[in-house]
């Protein structure tokens, strides 16, 4: 099922805009299931280190993602936003944690570009191209490269963040 | 370009869903039909309800499409008509022929699911098959094509992931859900007083009851719908292994929940498949035993404490434990001196360890070490225990014992490092409260291990804090919690224990799954997570489960059980204690040492090598592990040793020279049954704990009543005032 969309004889792609660090991100809107801003981690000891926690959610109990984590920065003061994914792999739904929602841009196709060929390792499991945009570049995410069964398979070998704690 | 991505693989709609449901319902009636016919059945009703399964589904798919499903449900249904009017006689071959439609549907109804579509739309991959089917409509003899020598798998369909309700079942759960949409109606309303507030928590709680029971009924799946998978399983792989096996299900009627009924589902036909593979003697070799030619293997479903208990039960060759033995001792899974003397419950829990597999050769049904192992870590996963029983020449019994549901379980909240986990009442045996002033006498070291003195039984300790790398708050005391896995006691160092509750089950992601010591989460009142800890995982994150002395002896000793097996002695001994090659306390029964040297290193010799000491004419090997007589010479001043001269009681009293650093006491000890952890064996003397230095172990009991020791020991009167 596609969601790209035809406008002015475009086609164009609605991304959920979402800022973690300094970094700019975008996913398609229609794979994120929910924005929960309010939420009670729990963590969970010896845990990969991409697991932030756990978190209850609509009577489930889903694995929450540390963007932060990912890209291999420092965990952030400030509450940050689970957007409610769901792991194509296994069926299971799971949190990313970013640091801020910020809205919902439609995006055109055509200003889509791929990893610059100087991106390192970690960014280029993680980011499926860049989409150039007015404000800034927008990072495109693929939810399947950020779901946990993609991440135990290759982070955890190629970059090492998936050690156990 | 990137491509878009779409959330949801949508192959089939609703109306092909349930096509596919009914379809492998219809088949699976038809696999019980087959194994009946197989089985010497009457034919009428069974070739009635498998020519009535085929035609449902050639029905069917003539408007939803599927040409090939068409053609091959009809070619079926052609000859199932002719069988079932009587104008021809079903015979093996047919059987086998029907057999073979009833998995290529299967494959294709497959092939539905996942891919949305039949496969390729070229009537040739069916064609030898239709002929075949064709064929024996119009009389020829039976050509069954030749079909791939694999074990039938059946792949997980719409149906495993699918349960009937009956609507009466809906009714209620809809009445049930009326009255707490109405309660909460009345909380919500109403001025809540005091009065009011009980009566509407009493209804809300009835409410809760009732639906939670509804649902839980609406769960439950009779255990003869997994029973019937196994029939062609057991026909297979027993033709496979040129073997005659009769399979005979009993309790196919008791009710398990749908989830539990899938996880059993592997670890059942794991089972099947050793009892005709090992357990079953070829009929060459039962016929002589006196056994008759087939072999029988019983499946049996039944309600026991609470628990459904699951047994496969074959009247094979049963387990030849010293040859379990002589394999784990081959396989380095345990020393050769720990093979002599393990007694058969330990052995036996041999086979469960990974990688272990007494078959000589590697076959394609077993052979490859993978089986027992995962039978119980499958079982263990759904809160279960696995129980194995073998008599030898008389056959083999696995008994998998199941919780009724896993969705809600009692358990106790625990809290460490400032986090609840959750201790299902499944796996705790009792809680001990510890303060900090009687931690000294109750919980002992021996190396880097923790052991606790529950009513003269050692128990190995873990603690959850340090385990998980969590910090602890327990400042004035600290909770035990005796958890009991895979036969095994351990005690559980928590900070707190809360009240129990009932606590709902929810999985934790399956990126987790190697985390072993957790099996869950659950959601607390409060709406906190609490991870719910799997005993099993723990012990095995902590290598308690590594197969030592016999938990069921220790076991045995507690309840007191009068087997001589199991019969340890428990009185109070004289012991030297004194401090070996490693710093560590050990002891010897006193009534071995016929003497305590103290001797300067010059007084030893070295003959081939090997440190010996003359002693009343007589050269006397020494024993010196660690080292010391070589430390002893090197040191500045040359300081003197302590020699034991001891009499082994293992090897026909020999004397023995033990070289030790220091000599502390000499005084009654109590002997400790075996340790489920360590080596060898252990005494208490002035409330600390010391290790039997190895070769001086007490041995069991002796059914006259005395001890070996003493047997074999002329005991030395003199010695108790020469070591003070």
């Amino acid at each position: 099922m596609s969601y790209s969309v035809e406008r002015s004889h475009e086609r164009v792609t609605s991304l959920c805009r979402l800022r973690t660090g300094d970094g700019l991100f975008g996913i398609e809107t229609s794979a994120v299931r929910e924005a929960l801003d309010r939420y009670e981690l729990r963590e969970i000891p010896r845990a990969p280190k991409f697991v932030a926690g756990v978190l209850a959610y609509r009577g489930e109990v889903l694995l929450a993602v540390s963007f932060r984590a990912l890209l291999g920065i420092a965990p952030g003061v400030e509450a940050s936003v689970a957007v409610v994914l769901r792991d194509t792999e296994t069926g299971e739904l799971f949190a990313l944690l970013v640091d801020e929602l910020l809205d919902v841009a439609a995006v055109a196709d055509s200003a889509w570009e791929p990893n610059p060929a100087t991106l390192d390792e970690r960014s280029g499991l993680l980011f499926s191209g860049i989409y150039r945009t007015p404000d800034a570049p927008l990072v495109w995410l693929k939810p399947q490269h950020l779901q946990p069964s993609w991440l135990m398979k290759h982070i955890d070998s190629a970059l090492q963040i998936g050690e156990w704690r | 370009m990137p491509m878009s991505w779409s959330s949801d693989r949508e192959y089939v709609d609703d109306l092909t869903k349930e096509f596919l449901i009914e379809s492998s319902e219809g088949l699976d009636c038809m696999e019980r039909y087959l194994n009946d016919l197989q089985g010497g059945s009457d034919n009428g009703p069974c070739l009635a309800e498998i020519f009535r399964a085929v035609h449902t589904i050639k029905g069917t798919v003539g408007f939803l499409g599927f040409g090939r499903l068409e053609r091959l449900a009809h070619a079926g249904e052609a000859l199932l008509s002719l069988l079932r009017d009587g104008r021809c006689r079903i015979d093996a071959g047919m059987i086998d022929l029907l057999t073979q439609l009833m998995d290529r549907l299967r494959a294709v109804l497959e092939l539905i699911e996942t891919a949305g579509h039949e496969g390729k739309r070229d009537v040739d991959d069916d064609r030898e098959l239709i002929e075949a089917l064709n064929g024996v409509t119009r009389g020829n003899k039976v050509a069954a094509p030749s079909r791939a020598a694999s074990l039938p798998e059946r792949p997980g369909n719409a149906i495993e992931t699918t349960v009937r309700v009956e609507v009466e079942t809906l009714n209620r759960l809809m009445n049930l859900v009326g009255e707490l949409v109405q309660t909460r109606n009345q909380f919500q309303q109403a001025e809540v007083c005091e009065e009011s507030f009980a009566r509407l928590s009493e209804r809300l709680d009835s409410a809760t009851a009732n639906l939670r029971e509804s649902v839980m009924q609406a769960r439950m799946q009779p255990v003869g719908q997994l029973f019937q998978r196994f029939a062609r399983l057991a026909r297979e792989v027993a033709a496979a292994c040129g073997k005659s096996v009769r399979l005979e299900f009993s309790g196919g009627e008791t009710g398990l929940d749908k989830s539990l009924l899938e996880t059993l589902k592997d670890p059942l036909a794991h089972a099947v498949r050793n009892a005709i593979d090992h357990g079953i003697e070829p009929p060459a070799v039962r016929f002589p035993k006196g056994k008759p030619a087939e072999g029988k293997i019983q499946l049996r479903a039944f309600h026991e404490g609470g628990q459904i208990v699951v047994e496969v039960k074959d009247d094979g060759a049963g387990i030849n434990v010293e040859k379990v033995v002589k394999r784990a001792v081959e396989r380095g899974l345990i020393s050769a001196e720990r093979g002599r003397v393990i007694g058969n419950a330990d052995a036996m829990e041999l086979l469960f360890e990974p990688g272990f597999s007494t078959s000589d050769e590697i076959t394609m049904i077993s052979g490859r070490g993978v089986g027992m192992d995962v039978v119980r870590k499958n079982v263990e996963r759904i809160g279960g225990t696995v129980e194995l029983e073998s008599a030898l020449g008389e056959g083999t019994t696995l008994r998998l014992r199941v919780p009724l549901t896993l969705a809600i379980v009692p358990a106790l909240i625990a809290h460490c490092g400032g986090q609840s986990f959750a201790v299902p009442h499944s796996t705790l045996l009792e809680m001990v409260v510890l303060y900090r002033r009687e931690e000294a006498e109750r919980i002992q070291r021996i190396g880097n291990a923790k052991m606790f003195l529950l009513r003269d039984r050692l128990i190995p300790l873990l603690d959850l804090s340090e385990m998980l790398g969590i910090g602890s708050d327990n400042e004035n005391g600290f909770y035990i919690a005796i958890l009991e896995a895979k036969g095994r006691r351990f005690g559980l160092i928590v900070d707190d224990m809360a009240e129990p509750q009932e606590i709902v089950v929810k999985p934790l992601s399956s990126a987790l799954s190697s985390l072993s010591v957790y099996s869950g989460a659950t959601i607390l009142g409060d709406g906190t997570i609490a991870l719910i800890l799997d005993a099993a995982g723990l012990a095995r994150s902590a290598r308690l489960c590594d197969t030592g002395e016999g938990a069921a002896v220790v076991e045995a000793a507690e309840e007191g059980v009068a087997s001589a097996h199991s019969r340890v002695r428990e009185s109070y001994t004289p012991l030297l204690l004194f401090v070996d090659h490693r710093g560590q306390r050990a002891v010897v029964p006193l009534a071995c040492v016929e003497r305590i040297e103290r001797l300067e290193p010059e007084a030893i010799e070295t003959l081939a090598g090997e440190g010996v000491l003359q002693y009343r004419d007589e050269l006397i090997a020494l024993e010196d592990a660690g080292g010391l007589v070589q430390q002893a010479n090197s040191a500045r001043g040359r300081e003197p040793l302590f020699v034991l001269i001891c009499s082994r009681p293992t090897v026909n009293g020999m004397r023995v020279g033990l070289v030790v650093r220091d000599v502390v006491d000499a005084a009654e000890g109590k002997i400790l049954p075996p340790s489920i952890w360590c080596d060898g064996r252990v005494a208490r003397l002035s409330g600390r704990l010391a290790a039997f230095y190895p070769g001086f172990e007490p041995q069991m009991e002796d059914p006259k009543g005395a001890s070996p020791a003493q047997h074999e020991c002329e005991p030395n009167e003199g010695l108790l005032k020469e070591a003070a």
